[in-house]
């Protein structure tokens, strides 16, 4: 091979990647060099098994389609009811912060992540003791205290 | 179409209307990308997973990933470079599930051997056998050699793009389409002397 052979710009013109002037100059090329006209063959050789009428039939696609759209139908159903839950987790949460309001946060965030400690199963679905619970616990603590110090 | 070509619109801008269009929730838009765009990604994976509807499963799956990642979809990236790389990731999925299952489905499909109805009963045979043996060439090579070797020289994708999609550097992009490009001619080669 001469210069300019670069079998980079043979396989460019082939591709369709070079600009007119360049591919008139490698194509000129191509008529007086041996090697890069077989380099170029070789190429058209292997393009034309890959994308030749031997493994090619035009591809049928049209039925596809249908089965496409129904996917994103069911996944845009699914992200829908995966929103609604994580709301309604969140106003779960929200109610149950407000109704503990009068105790303070930090007692509120106690008596929450100790009932999920002792009693939750799955994270989204926690069950947090009603107000007639912490007043049976308080009574159950007074009522001790009592025997524990008689009256004098 | 006919404006297009009289005006000069450049159908890579095209394609970013189209997919613009389509993330905004336009089913038409998105419709044309698939009717454009579909037969490339159903043939790159059939020629790879030789299996014609496992080649429908891919294609629905990487126009449904597709539509999910739209907004990722880089401004200098080509649709159908693009599609073809979700189309190699999902086929990368069904060769993990095919090796775990090791049912390894490897036969010549008929639609894959097909040659068009106009060739003589003798050159049917001839095409059929020339088919058979670029496919036992591709079958050669590794998967990732094939997947490189069809983008470039069926899908016309440019080594950059290659390279980007397959993780490689430019350098080993060329490299390894060049080996594969030789194991497939050399094969093919052999077969025109007689000897395979």
């Amino acid at each position: 091979m001469i210069a300019p052979c670069e079998l980079d710009r043979v396989e460019s013109l082939l591709f369709g990647e070079l600009p007119a002037a360049e591919a008139s100059e490698v194509r000129a090329h191509l008529d007086h060099c041996a090697d890069c006209a077989r380099e170029w063959q070789s190429l058209q050789h292997t393009r034309s098994a890959l994308t030749g009428a031997p493994r090619r039939q035009p591809e049928r696609i049209g039925h596809l389609y249908p089965a496409i759209s129904r996917k994103l139908q069911a996944r845009r159903s699914v992200r829908r009811q995966l929103s609604g839950m994580a709301l309604t987790f969140a106003s779960l949460c929200a109610v149950v912060l407000l109704s503990h309001g009068t105790m303070g946060t930090a007692r509120t965030l106690e008596i929450f992540s100790d009932t999920c400690a002792r009693q939750c199963t799955e994270p989204a679905i926690c069950e947090v003791p009603s107000e007639q619970d912490e007043i049976a616990a308080l009574e159950q603590r007074f009522a001790a205290c009592l025997i524990a110090t008689p009256a004098q | 179409m006919i404006l297009s070509g009289l005006f000069g619109v450049d159908p890579e801008r095209t394609e970013r209307e189209l997919a613009r269009r389509a993330r905004e929730g336009d089913a038409s838009a998105f419709r044309e990308i698939f009717d454009r765009c579909g037969p490339a990604v159903r043939r790159f994976s059939r020629d790879l997973l030789r299996d014609p509807t496992l080649a429908d499963e891919v294609t629905q799956e990487t126009f449904v990933r597709a539509l999910d990642r739209l907004g990722r979809l880089k401004q200098d990236e080509r649709l159908l470079a693009w599609l073809l790389g979700i189309a190699r990731l999902v086929c990368a999925e069904q060769f993990r599930l095919r090796r775990r299952s090791q049912d390894r489905h490897c036969e010549d499909s008929e639609e894959g051997a097909s040659v068009p109805a106009s060739f003589t009963p003798e050159s049917r045979v001839l095409a059929r056998e020339a088919a058979g043996v670029i496919q036992a060439g591709m079958d050669a090579l590794s998967v990732d050699r094939q997947t490189a070797l069809l983008l470039r020289f069926d899908h016309g994708l440019a080594y950059q793009e290659i390279a980007e999609m397959m993780g490689w550097s430019l350098a080993k992009a060329k490299v390894e389409i060049h080996r594969a490009r030789v194991l497939l001619r050399d094969r093919m080669d052999r077969y025109e002397q007689g000897e395979a």
